[in-house]
């Protein structure tokens, strides 16, 4: 072959019911190379990878491993190429062991009979196990152990399968900080040893730590590969959604002013995860909660929403005390809560988009008694809100489930939205949405704040909590343990709190 | 790709390809076998394309038609319903049991409805408040009824019904049998509340993603235990034809009659895992399995045979059902 590189993938073109996601794709990836791939939402980074690992079969184009054609038809073609996927949700079984779940593909097995090899399958796993650094034994069962951990098997079993070429999607996305150094030095190891990998993220961060090359997906077509060592987040962000934007983070309306009256106070709640969370929301204003992973910040507003039970503390909305809160009834008092995971809590993934958008204000839709539902007055919401917030779809009969991520994002988020709410409680409002959306969204969030609606912002990502928020609290451990302006806030000062939680 | 989302406020052009042969096979190819197997009927037997015939199959299985709904309202809300058939047998026994000593018709009624409610509530506690798996629960619910009145009736037909109540399944109204009105009138109410109330919304989402209707303040417990008690009143209802009709109950009544709604379900598109449906597709599979049992039984075959064909229909709208899924995934 005229190409040197390990993996080269040509031309590649794949589409869904007549709708070209992949167009024409090219890339070539070293061997001990880490390369990089990002792309907004919908730009074809899954599909391409899913080509890749035997998922889907692509329509057209060819792949190249070390020179020679390869054909993927089906996973296991993809594991005999050396191809390894470690997927973003993790794909284990939590009831076996983990040695099982490391050898699964190829069990060792003895005598005429063919029985596995107990033995021998636990001591192979066992030293799979040592090589990514995991600390626990083969025969623990899986579901034991944490998420970071539960990946570490993964990657345990793809070295197992003597993976040559191996696929990271957004592995960090529930790894703490310490964890995902932790993952880098692994990755860093495969590297040196000639693996090729492909490390799919969102976060420019990760991507200019560990990336030697990345290569940029937009609208299912190749954008541009660069050098990361000659690559800005300006440039990437320019690439991802084909213009530069002057403005990723819009202006926040002024903070309200001391005597404003709070909409929200919450005293002293207790259950399993929190340990004594206080704070109160004031009218107008944008609260952020920051904190590691586990610390509480979801829990808390799960409890507040009713969805958690509580075992003690007070919760009150416009000064009304609420003594067993359900989701109905935190709806009632005008509390929405957009949850961290749509595709579990924040969708009905097989109805059409219409029907999502309406179903918390069905009530308000249908006539009294009768319950029947004002279908003029429902499709007339339901375009004023793809109006108001630029839902990219082919209609409002498109079922959800084949909207890109961002896209999601703005359905339930308009559909909190329509419940015309005082508090909207936004928990990681732009996970898995590309740059484009998140702009959008971030304006949408500061607009309705303009016209009197106050925010909880739950996020991982600093950037956005320290451009979006008036006030942050640090959580940990349950509680309350530090608050900032948001002139004040510096994401040093938020992890030093959150680390010195940790060691009382 | 920003000014795309604003300028985008309008439905996009859906891009459509010329038909293949294999989308016309996923989605019309139920129709393709449901007309083939029609058309053998009809050649094979005079009778059976007939306007006498076909009224006749309506009427015969109005009983069925409507038990199907109440199946069809559980199949959406994601559970499943596997004791309707001896719901039907166990309110029609004790309705007759009544009858036969008190001979009053309403009341009667009224307590036939009050027990599939009571049964609905029951299926609804195990599946849903304790939360057993649908199959099992409605099962063991369906084997302790049918015991019940198989051990009151020890297994003789309970007769002597007042005959005003028989004389009913045998009336007309506009050319139509009373049955078969009963039962239009109760398609038409599935689908006013299915399709036309905020309580049928709530039941497709509470089927399609229960964590998801539950953050949107749904009360999902409730509305999963309402279906089990729509099922229960349909039971009761089809009970109320099935004794008018036959002029007796018996403890052996409606044996497999849960399977039959749930293939006329599936044939009619919903979804056996929850969501995902529609009545007037299961009206059309209600229909069919009616018709072909017809055909048979006029052809002379027994119903061992009405049994693999219903068998073999099923599992090709299953997997027109399945390979469709899959493709949308």
């Amino acid at each position: 072959m005229e190409n040197q590189a390990y993996l080269q993938i040509n031309n590649i073109c794949k589409s869904f019911f007549g709708v070209p996601i992949l167009k024409n794709v090219s890339i070539s990836i070293d061997a001990g190379e880490i390369h990089g791939l990002l792309g907004g939402n919908g730009a074809g980074k899954s599909t391409l990878m899913n080509v890749l690992g035997g998922i889907y079969t692509k329509d057209s184009g060819d792949i190249f491993i070390d020179g020679a054609k390869t054909n993927i038809r089906n996973a296991s073609d993809a594991e005999k190429a050396g191809i390894s996927f470690i997927h973003q949700e993790l794909k284990l079984f939590g009831l076996r062991s983990v040695a099982e779940n490391i050898e699964i593909s190829n069990l060792p097995t003895s005598g005429p009979f063919g029985f596995v090899d107990e033995k021998k399958k636990n001591s192979d796993a066992q030293k799979w196990l040592d090589m990514v650094g995991l600390n626990v034994k083969s025969k623990v069962r899986l579901g034991e152990l944490s998420i970071a951990q539960q990946q570490l098997v993964e990657i345990a079993k793809a070295l197992s399968l003597n993976a040559k070429i191996m696929i990271f999607d957004e592995p960090t996305s529930s790894l703490t900080a310490h964890e995902t150094q932790k993952l880098f030095e692994i990755i860093r190891g495969f590297k040196r040893e000639g693996r090729c990998i492909i490390y799919i993220s969102h976060k420019f961060d990760e991507i200019f730590q560990i990336c030697d090359r990345v290569t940029v997906l937009r609208n299912g077509e190749n954008a541009g590969t660069l050098d990361v060592k000659n690559a800005t987040s300006d440039e990437l962000i320019r690439m991802i959604i084909g213009r530069k934007l002057n403005q990723y983070f819009p202006e926040l309306p002024p903070a309200p002013g001391e005597n404003t009256p709070a909409v929200l106070e919450v005293k002293g709640l207790e259950n399993n995860r929190l340990n004594g969370m206080s704070f109160d929301l004031k009218k107008g204003e944008i609260l952020g909660l920051f904190g590691l992973v586990g610390a509480g910040k979801s829990e808390t507003v799960r409890a507040i929403f009713g969805i958690d039970k509580l075992s003690g503390g007070e919760i009150a909305v416009n000064g009304q005390k609420v003594k067993r809160m359900t989701p109905k009834r935190a709806m009632k008092l005008g509390l929405s809560f957009l949850t961290e995971n749509r595709r579990e809590e924040g969708l009905v993934m097989k109805l059409d988009i219409r029907h999502n958008l309406t179903i918390p204000i069905i009530s308000r839709l249908s006539v009294p008694v009768v319950k029947c539902v004002k279908l003029r007055e429902e499709s007339r919401t339901v375009d004023s809100a793809f109006a108001r917030f630029m839902i990219k779809a082919t209609g409002p009969k498109q079922r959800v489930s084949t909207l890109s991520g961002g896209n999601q994002q703005k359905v339930v988020l308009s559909k909190w939205i329509m419940t015309n709410p005082d508090v909207l409680i936004l928990d990681e409002p732009t996970r898995g949405v590309d740059v484009g959306a998140k702009a959008e969204i971030y304006q949408l969030i500061v607009e309705m704040v303009r016209e009197g609606l106050s925010v909880i912002i739950i996020s991982c990502e600093e950037d956005e909590i320290l451009e979006m928020c008036h006030r942050i609290l640090v959580v940990n451990e349950g509680r309350v343990v530090g608050s900032f302006a948001q002139k004040e806030a510096t994401t040093e000062k938020m992890l030093k709190l959150c680390m010195a939680g940790d060691e009382v | 790709m920003l000014n795309n989302f604003v300028k985008s406020h309008k439905p996009l052009p859906v891009k459509r390809e010329s038909l293949s042969l294999q989308d016309i096979f996923l989605n019309y190819g139920l129709y393709i076998a449901i007309g083939i197997i029609f058309l053998c009927f009809s050649l094979l037997n005079d009778h059976f394309c007939t306007l006498n015939n076909m009224k006749n199959v309506v009427d015969q299985s109005s009983y069925y038609l409507v038990c199907a709904m109440g199946v069809t309202f559980v199949l959406i809300s994601g559970a499943n319903d596997m004791s309707v058939g001896a719901q039907v047998a166990f309110s029609s026994v004790i309705g007759a049991l009544y009858l036969q000593s008190f001979k009053n018709i309403p009341v009667s009624m009224g307590i036939m409805i009050a027990l599939g409610i009571l049964i609905g509530l029951v299926n609804g506690l195990f599946v849903v408040i304790i939360g057993l798996p649908p199959f099992i629960g409605t099962i063991s619910t369906g084997y302790v009824v049918r015991g019940i009145v198989a051990y009151t009736t020890q297994q003789f037909s309970v007769t002597g019904l007042p005959s005003k109540y028989t004389a009913f399944a045998w009336g007309e109204f506009l050319g139509l049998s009373n049955c078969t009105w009963v039962g239009i009138l109760i398609v038409l109410l599935s689908v006013y509340i299915l399709n036309f109330t905020s309580y049928g919304r709530k039941l497709y989402a509470c089927g399609g993603n229960r964590a998801a209707a539950n953050v949107m303040g749904i009360n999902t417990t409730a509305v999963k235990i309402s279906a089990y008690i729509i099922a229960g009143i349909t039971s009761a209802c089809s009970a109320m034809l099935l004794m008018s009709r036959q002029g007796m109950a018996n403890s052996g009544t409606g044996e497999l009659l849960h399977m039959d709604c749930i293939a006329a379900a599936v044939i009619g598109g919903t979804s056996l895992s929850g969501g995902h449906g529609n009545i007037l597709g299961t009206v059309v599979g209600v229909f069919f399995i009616s018709m072909v049992k017809s055909g048979l039984n006029a052809l002379g075959l027994n119903a061992f045979w009405q049994m693999v064909f219903t068998g073999g229909i099923l599992v090709f709208a299953a997997i027109l059902d399945s390979v469709k899924s899959r493709n949308n995934a």
